[in-house]
């Protein structure tokens, strides 16, 4: 009965965990949250380690006697998901008021964890609407807010579609800012009045690392060196890839452009 | 005073933006767009009382969307990840990243050089005003909340833990 009890504290500690890190928490909360979630089920001996790519979870009673349980949950890819977070945060403190029974708690988990993103048409909003409004912080003018709308929205569908693939973050934001950079050169081109540079600088802002940025410095700031180092890593590789997919694009096009005028 | 508010308007629109991608609860939405629209207006208050220093205006405008989240936070008991990360977005220099390529692109090196260099002054300065307010925070916390370095023993069971336990 005592295993039984144990396993399923293991696993929903495991996957509130995974939820969390899925969705961009950071380590800190990660790791907090695990521990409270174990302590609240009698666990007194509970080990969490944490990183972006795992997850190592140990707990035992704190009885000499008594088995101690490990799991090993691997993380891959991240989906930012706020909402998520956010429920799972509500959930944790529900949980070590006294509030649920373990079942009930798993099964409020699974619901959590089965939460949707918004729907695709509102997100395709979202990044028009961020092409629109960073083209006119960059500069920009109504036309070229206007294109960068467009753009954004298009891009972003692009995105979404190379999601459904297995496809490496560095080509993903790769092709989707070249294609961004495409669109914003062929309508500066042969729509008077408007100039490349804001539409391309608004429309690459949907593929910023802005989580990873913000939440490597909230992992040095509580000590995890390791999960800083590697989200500053992919900040810094994913800003490159967006870089380079714009840059490259509108190389080749002035070139192209200088062969044929 | 009209081009401030057009300013916080657009802040605020590209703020929300971010937060339907990053699916932001509704509720929280416009908590949101208001703290990406106060930083980006600090950022150009600053801008405008004379020196062109983008480098510390970053540094500011990042501290006051940091103080914002957090007080935030607090009150809707809410993640601060949750307010920080779209609001702090209108800060992010997509323009000079993008101007960094071109130039590398260019083989323009004096321009490429100086272009690469303001990125990353910028990107640390919205770093370092984040990391400013996170820390105070966290000194405030764990003193007012009277929060001890917990002690183990041999087995790794918790010492003096602050919450009660105790669930079976």
């Amino acid at each position: 009965m005592d295993d039984v009890y144990k396993n399923k504290v293991l696993m929903m500690a495991v996957y509130a965990g995974e939820i969390m890190m899925e969705s961009g928490a950071e380590i800190h909360r990660v790791e907090d949250t695990v521990e409270r979630i174990c302590i609240a089920c009698g666990m007194q001996a509970t080990e969490v380690f944490s990183t972006p790519m795992g997850l190592f979870i140990s707990l035992n009673s704190g009885d000499m006697e008594a088995p101690t349980y490990t799991y090993i949950k691997r993380v891959r890819g991240q989906v930012t998901d706020m909402t998520k977070i956010s429920r799972i945060n509500r959930f944790s403190r529900n949980f070590t008021a006294n509030e649920y029974t373990i079942d009930e708690a798993l099964a409020r988990l699974e619901a959590i964890g089965k939460g949707r993103q918004y729907p695709l048409p509102v997100k395709l909003g979202g990044a028009a609407m961020i092409g629109l409004f960073f083209s006119f912080i960059f500069g920009g003018n109504l036309t070229e807010a206007t294109i960068a709308f467009f753009a954004g929205g298009l891009s972003y569908a692009l995105s979404a579609y190379l999601n459904r693939y297995q496809i490496n973050y560095f080509i993903h934001g790769f092709l989707c800012c070249a294609f961004a950079a495409i669109i914003a050169m062929g309508a500066s081109s042969v729509i008077p009045g408007a100039d490349y540079t804001p539409i391309i600088t608004g429309t690459i802002m949907i593929f910023v690392p802005g989580v990873p940025i913000t939440n490597s410095i909230r992992d040095f700031l509580s000590g995890d060196m390791l999960s800083g180092l590697s989200r500053l890593t992919e900040a810094v590789l994913t800003a490159t890839s967006i870089a380079l997919g714009a840059g490259i694009v509108t190389q080749v096009w002035q070139m192209l452009g200088g062969v044929i005028v | 005073m009209t081009d401030l508010l057009f300013q916080a308007f657009i802040a605020a629109g590209g703020t929300a933006g971010f937060c339907i991608i990053f699916r932001v609860p509704l509720r929280e939405i416009p908590i949101c767009a208001i703290i990406g629209a106060a930083g980006w207006i600090l950022y150009n208050v600053v801008l405008l009382t004379g020196d062109d220093n983008k480098v510390f205006a970053t540094f500011l405008a990042a501290a006051l969307v940091g103080l914002l989240s957090e007080i935030a936070a607090r009150i809707f008991k809410e993640p601060t990840t949750l307010f920080t990360v779209p609001g702090v977005l209108s800060l992010v220099p997509g323009f000079h990243i993008f101007k960094a390529m071109e130039a590398v692109m260019d083989n323009n090196m004096d321009s490429s050089e100086s272009w690469v260099t303001i990125t990353f002054k910028l990107a640390a300065a919205i770093a370092l005003g984040l990391l400013a307010i996170g820390a105070i925070f966290n000194a405030a916390h764990a003193i007012f909340n009277k929060t001890k370095h917990v002690t183990t023993d041999m087995m790794g069971t918790l010492k003096n833990m602050t919450t009660p336990p105790g669930k079976k």
